[in-house]
């Protein structure tokens, strides 16, 4: 056993052809004598074979220094005017400030961070607090006197249709008031047809 | 020691000098692009889709149904426009989180425009009035609501307010933001993220005024500004209805031919047919066959502005008028009682000619038979193609 672990150790050499002629004398006779290593080796030599027939890809000759450019393009463009560039010593500085300030300030940052900000990243959205009991709604609004054959029968219905009346609705009225402008620059929604500024009205 | 504090204190401010340009690198386009949907974010939870149920067996466009837009300014109240939830059977209310919820009239004002819903059981993020910082002329708004030809029924429209009309009683702000037919009740918001109006339509194209003249009414668009919109809010909440003001006057309008432009006419003021008796303007000094040149320090063009204007004026107030007789000027302030209809009739529907001592006035007999002649040109057009297809 002992000989066939130190047999497979050497496999990889053996086919490079980068051991000695001792090892290679010693594992020859090792196949020789044990059909199972024998076997595996060919396995390996086999798979490297096919492997090495695979079509190679070349790479273009100007690879490298397309990649680079595009490296350079992907950083963000400055501003249009070209500006000094600030020397290092100062940025150095700031940067240095910077770390203190915030080791200073890092205590703070958490309670920061629940205020406005974290009020941005998530903002409220609409939930229910109760369930509204469907009767005590209905019962404010008169029935009508004869039951419409496409009225829906129960809330879960109306809501399908109020789904229904926004996202296909050919009878429904998206409502956009028309303004109508004065010569003074008086400006008031249009609640009459077109006669209507001759119209008598009391008020 | 203190040469080296003063190095650094120097090096400091030269790095945040010329640190400051690299910092807006970003780009100001892309910068305004972020802040926008910043403030999208935060502001499209508070806007609601309005559905107004009228009649489900109607197929009559608008019959069956109106959809317009909506904003909560508590948790479970939504200011809207009243001609979105006029004549509704049943109001639904959808959130920006596909929650349907059955809404309550609270009460509306056809007026102003405003309607207040309440949604029993729901908590929405409200937004909150602008009051610190009142809008301006320039500054740059976003209209937040639905629309019908906008993927989602989700619109935005980013502007600046031009300017504010002149109106005594609930000016309107003229916008720069492009509209579209649903956004009748959308939250118009500041670059803060608050509500500074709400918006109210879109100019008509049949306005014969000044929008045209201004350069603006390609993408003309109205909203009713956060002071007023606040007042209305407080005055349905209290008492689920909006006291109007009354003068007692029955008017119409005076106008004479344009001499500069063919065919236009320039409005001279309203004339007053009759005057209810012991009535504020009665008591005033108004009579028959005066005209109404002024409300408030602003021109009079025609009776339905200045019945918005009083009846939008709250009952008790004094108001400043100026009227012509007999050639010459006379002024007065009118002691404005309250008006006895809950919605006053000439804002309900197309008002209907009183019934006026000395027969109709001939304004409206023009009109009429405008209206006749356009019908027979149209009949006549309809037989003569349907002849020349007979050939």
């Amino acid at each position: 056993m002992r000989n066939c672990s130190r047999a497979r150790a050497w496999f990889g050499a053996y086919w490079d052809d980068e051991i000695t002629q001792a090892e290679r004398e010693w594992l020859e006779a090792h196949f020789a004598a044990c059909p199972k290593c024998r076997s595996e080796y060919d396995v390996l030599a086999r798979t490297l074979e096919s492997v090495a027939t695979l079509p190679r890809i070349e790479a273009a000759p100007d690879f490298t220094e397309r990649t680079l450019a595009r490296v350079r393009r992907a950083t963000p463009a400055a501003d249009r005017l070209a500006l000094p560039r600030p020397a290092w010593q100062p940025v150095a500085v700031a940067a240095s400030l910077l770390v203190i300030a915030g080791t200073l300030l890092a205590p703070f940052a958490g309670r920061l961070a629940q205020g406005p900000i974290a009020h941005r990243m998530a903002p409220p959205e609409a939930r229910l607090v109760a369930t509204p009991a469907p009767g005590s709604l209905a019962a404010r609004e008169p029935a009508p006197a004869v039951a419409p054959s496409r009225a829906p029968q129960s809330q879960e219905q109306v809501a399908a249709l109020v789904d229904s009346l926004i996202d296909h609705g050919e009878d429904v009225d998206f409502v956009l008031d028309p303004v109508r402008v004065g010569h003074e620059r008086t400006a008031s929604r249009r609640l009459e047809p077109a006669q209507g500024r001759q119209a008598v009205i009391s008020f | 020691m203190r040469t080296g504090a003063l190095r650094l204190l120097v090096a400091l401010a030269a790095t945040l000098v010329l640190a400051a340009p690299a910092a807006r690198a970003q780009g100001t386009l892309s910068a305004l692009e972020t802040d926008v949907d910043v403030i999208l974010a935060t502001t499209r939870p508070s806007v609601v889709t309005v559905v107004n149920v009228r009649d489900l067996d109607a197929h009559k466009p608008g019959a069956a149904a109106r959809v317009g837009s909506g904003v909560a300014v508590s948790e479970n109240e939504i200011l809207t426009t009243a001609s979105v939830v006029e004549g509704a059977r049943q109001i639904w209310v959808r959130t920006s989180n596909r929650l349907q919820l059955r809404a309550v009239l609270v009460g509306a004002d056809p007026i102003a425009n405003i309607a207040l819903l309440r949604i029993p059981g729901v908590e929405l993020p409200p937004l909150r009035f602008a009051t610190s910082r009142p809008v301006r002329v320039g500054d740059w708004v976003i209209a937040v609501g639905t629309a019908r030809d906008v993927h989602d029924r989700s619109a935005h429209s980013l502007g600046t307010v031009l300017f504010r009309h002149r109106d005594p009683r609930l000016p309107l702000w003229q916008l720069s933001n492009a509209v579209y037919p649903g956004l009748g009740g959308a939250a118009v918001v500041s670059a803060r993220g608050e509500l500074v109006g709400l918006l109210q339509g879109e100019l008509d194209p049949a306005s014969d005024g000044a929008g045209a003249a201004d350069g603006a009414a390609a993408n003309a668009s109205f909203m009713l500004g956060a002071d007023d919109l606040r007042n209305e809010y407080l005055q349905l909440r209290r008492d689920g209805r909006v006291r109007y003001g009354w003068l007692g006057v029955t008017t119409r309008a005076v106008s004479v031919a344009s001499e500069s432009e063919a065919g236009a006419t320039v409005p001279l003021g309203v004339e007053v047919l009759e005057v209810a008796a012991n009535g504020p303007a009665a008591r005033a000094g108004l009579r028959r066959r005066d005209l109404i040149v002024a409300f408030e320090g602003v021109p009079v063009e025609d009776p339905m502005q200045l019945a918005r204007w009083v009846t939008a004026s709250p009952p008790g107030s004094a108001v400043r008028m100026v009227w012509v007789r007999d050639d010459l000027r006379r002024d007065g302030r009118p002691v404005l009682a309250e008006s006895p209809a809950a919605v006053p009739q000439w804002a309900t529907s197309v008002p209907v000619a009183a019934v006026v001592p000395g027969g109709a006035p001939s304004g409206t007999r023009i009109a009429d038979l405008e209206r006749r002649i356009e019908r027979m040109n149209r009949e006549l057009q309809r037989l003569r193609s349907s002849s020349a297809d007979g050939r």
